[in-house]
């Protein structure tokens, strides 16, 4: 302990470490900052839309005449609040939707309104508390210990270091310990701190806190075997940022282009679009044929009473559907494609500690990929909810009562994401 | 009885790179005594420190100091043994106060602010320079401050690599009263130097290096006093042998 503090003594007094702990300091208080407050801005978002949507929807329901007057102004928000820790890691949250309102009409076109093109590895530059960790960290340890040896070397203060020392490990230990505490001071006290404020329960806190020891630790571990080759500090610091480009840059970047290339799919927008001509065209469509299509799908309504009018609900609904059905293995194939790209991006995580962290982090806060899926399966189910709701009183022809309406299904949050099922990773 | 030497280079060979930097060299230093190597560029008198500190393992022979073989129990050789280096280079952000609390902790005897001051007193640092920054320091007080510390730790052996290299002469002529005080105090001394003039007023021995092998002694017990000329000769000639 004496000697923790004899180096901690010495280490506090020296203004370049003492500006680079600063710098962590505030990078870290920052990036959680920063985190808490888009947190916090999507909660009030989804509070104000909240409110919006339940009076919204009750004013197109007042004005409503029959069931498919209804359901097609019945928008119904859907949404993924942000889980405790998404501060920490914005993930997904940052590039996915996580609100969307919806309505009985097809859904692929309102899933993929903006096409969600959510490459799950370009997630680099979000200043979160997951980017300082994952990137930046290993550049503090370089700056804080890829000199440890060289630079008593330059000064010429090795010998009488070693010298007065006796045992090199009297020296090196509580020198190296000071630093790293110092560093891990600076990146975990902020976090602790806001964790404290926002309530995240010990169990994550402490989950976050041992990534942040783990990847300070690694590349404590890295740097040290490069500080202690008899190469000078300048030799050193390049040896490393080659390392940090090549491991958290090069190689994640070359991991994901390979991954596109190897995993393909059509995009979002692209369903979309399809799904939406499906729809455009079935205008043109003679509405017998349709409506047998939709009855292929859906022969508990066969015997409802057909179709004369030139326009008629039953028909607009089924067309919309059909419109679904036309684009529903291209949209599977789309989350499968997103599901192995996530899948072959852990394996990236092997070769690329950024990456391990980040995807480590994000899973934590839930705001990874399968989060974002995960809600994505929660609109759907929803949906079929809204379905299962409208077309009963549309295909039984039932008589429109406004009672009725106080059953619209409503959307009901969670977020927590389903516990991850064999092989679904 | 036989009295142990507090420092004994017996038959010492050192390799660096794979290159025979010191070649059987041996002599020993009794306790108290000062013993001066000359040598030019290259000699190997840094080298011998580095053995007597058991920073270097020795390729043949040993270093022993106070009967302890320095490559085989360096921790508790250098517990014993205070260096000064060539450059004495202290913290420059630390003052010479700061400098001795830390090395003396580093060292695991940690003075107190008192014992500091005696021994910045001992080294005759002046009193104005001893809260300041050691980066307006001269090499002199900067040295004044590396030997404080060898004061103050109570070492028995003090080696130094060239130590009046860049003082100027009344820095030089204060230093060598210095270590003629921890002689008589016990302390003994290595001291490796260019400096034939420094070395014969200072030192009751002189040994000569030349590539690694020791060729000439001169002892001012058997000899008198030691003929500055006369060393000086010697070590010209070796130095273009």
């Amino acid at each position: 302990m004496q000697a923790l503090l004899r180096e901690l003594r010495l280490l506090l007094r020296q203004p370049g470490t003492l500006a680079l702990l600063g710098f962590v300091l505030l990078t870290a208080t920052t990036s959680l900052g920063l985190g808490a407050r888009e947190m916090a801005a999507q909660q009030a978002l989804l509070a104000r839309l909240i409110a919006d949507d339940r009076a919204e929807r009750a004013a197109a329901l007042e004005r409503a005449d029959d069931w498919g007057d209804a359901a097609y102004h019945a928008f119904v928000l859907t949404y993924a609040p942000p889980p405790t820790l998404a501060f920490v890691a914005l993930g997904q949250r940052d590039v996915a939707p996580w609100l969307l309102r919806v309505r009985a009409l097809a859904l692929e076109g309102q899933i993929y309104e903006s096409d969600r093109g959510n490459p799950e590895l370009a997630l680099l530059g979000r200043l979160d508390y997951a980017f300082v960790i994952a990137f930046l960290v290993p550049l503090f340890v370089a700056a804080l210990l890829h000199d440890l040896v060289a630079r008593e070397r330059d000064h010429g203060r090795l010998g009488l270091l070693l010298a007065t020392a006796a045992a090199a490990r009297r020296l090196w230990v509580p020198r190296v310990a000071a630093a790293l505490l110092t560093l891990l001071l600076c990146l975990l006290a902020p976090f602790v701190a806001a964790a404290a404020l926002l309530e995240v329960p010990p169990g994550a806190a402490a989950a976050v806190m041992l990534i942040v020891i783990a990847q300070t630790a690694g590349w404590a571990a890295l740097v040290l075997w490069f500080a202690f080759r008899p190469w000078d500090a300048a030799r050193i610091a390049s040896v490393m940022a080659v390392i940090w480009l090549l491991l958290n840059l090069l190689l994640p970047l070359f991991a994901k282009l390979a991954i596109e290339r190897t995993v393909t799919s059509v995009s979002g927008a692209e369903i979309a679009l399809r799904q939406r001509e499906a729809v455009n065209d079935a205008w043109g469509v003679p509405k017998e044929v349709t409506m047998t299509r939709f009855f292929r799908q859906h022969p508990e309504w066969a015997a409802t009473t057909p179709v004369q009018t030139p326009f008629h609900w039953k028909w607009y609904y089924a067309f919309q559907h059909l419109g679904d059905v036309a684009v529903a293995d291209l949209s599977a194939a789309y989350r499968a494609a997103i599901r192995r790209r996530d899948e072959l991006s852990a394996w990236t995580a092997l070769i690329s500690p950024a990456v391990a962290v980040q995807r480590a982090l994000t899973r934590l806060a839930g705001t990874d990929v399968e989060a974002s899926l995960h809600y994505d399966a929660r609109i759907r189910a929803f949906h079929t909810r809204l379905r299962q709701f409208w077309y009963p009183l549309l295909f039984d022809d039932v008589p429109f009562a406004r009672e009725r309406l106080r059953e619209v299904p409503a959307f009901a949050a969670s977020a927590t994401p389903p516990a991850t099922t064999p092989g679904s990773r | 009885m036989t009295t142990i030497p507090a420092l004994h280079a017996e038959r010492l060979s050192v390799e660096r790179d794979g290159r025979r930097v010191l070649d059987d060299v041996s002599f020993a230093v009794a306790s108290g005594e000062v013993f001066a190597l000359l040598g030019g560029n290259g000699a190997g008198k840094s080298t011998t420190l580095l053995a007597f500190l058991g920073l270097l393992s020795p390729a043949g022979g040993e270093a022993r100091v106070l009967g302890q073989a320095a490559h085989a129990e360096p921790a508790a050789v250098r517990s014993r043994v205070a260096y000064l280096p060539e450059q004495a280079a202290v913290y420059d952000h630390l003052s010479a106060r700061e400098n001795l609390a830390y090395f003396t902790a580093l060292a695991g005897t940690p003075a107190t602010s008192a014992a500091i001051e005696a021994g910045l007193d001992a080294v005759r640092l002046v009193t104005d320079a001893r809260g300041r920054p050691a980066r307006s320091y001269s090499k002199g007080m900067r040295q004044k401050v590396a030997i404080a510390l060898a004061v103050l730790r109570r070492c028995p052996v003090l080696l130094l690599d060239e130590p009046t290299s860049g003082l100027d002469p009344l820095a030089i002529d204060e230093f060598h009263q210095l270590i003629a005080t921890l002689a008589r105090d016990g302390v003994t001394t290595l001291m490796v130097t260019h400096d034939v003039y420094g070395a014969c007023k200072v030192a009751r021995r002189i040994g000569l290096l030349r590539q690694g092998r020791l060729v000439a002694n001169f002892d001012a017990a058997a000899d008198g006093d030691i003929d500055p000329e006369t060393v000086h000769r010697a070590f010209v000639r070796e130095a273009s042998a």
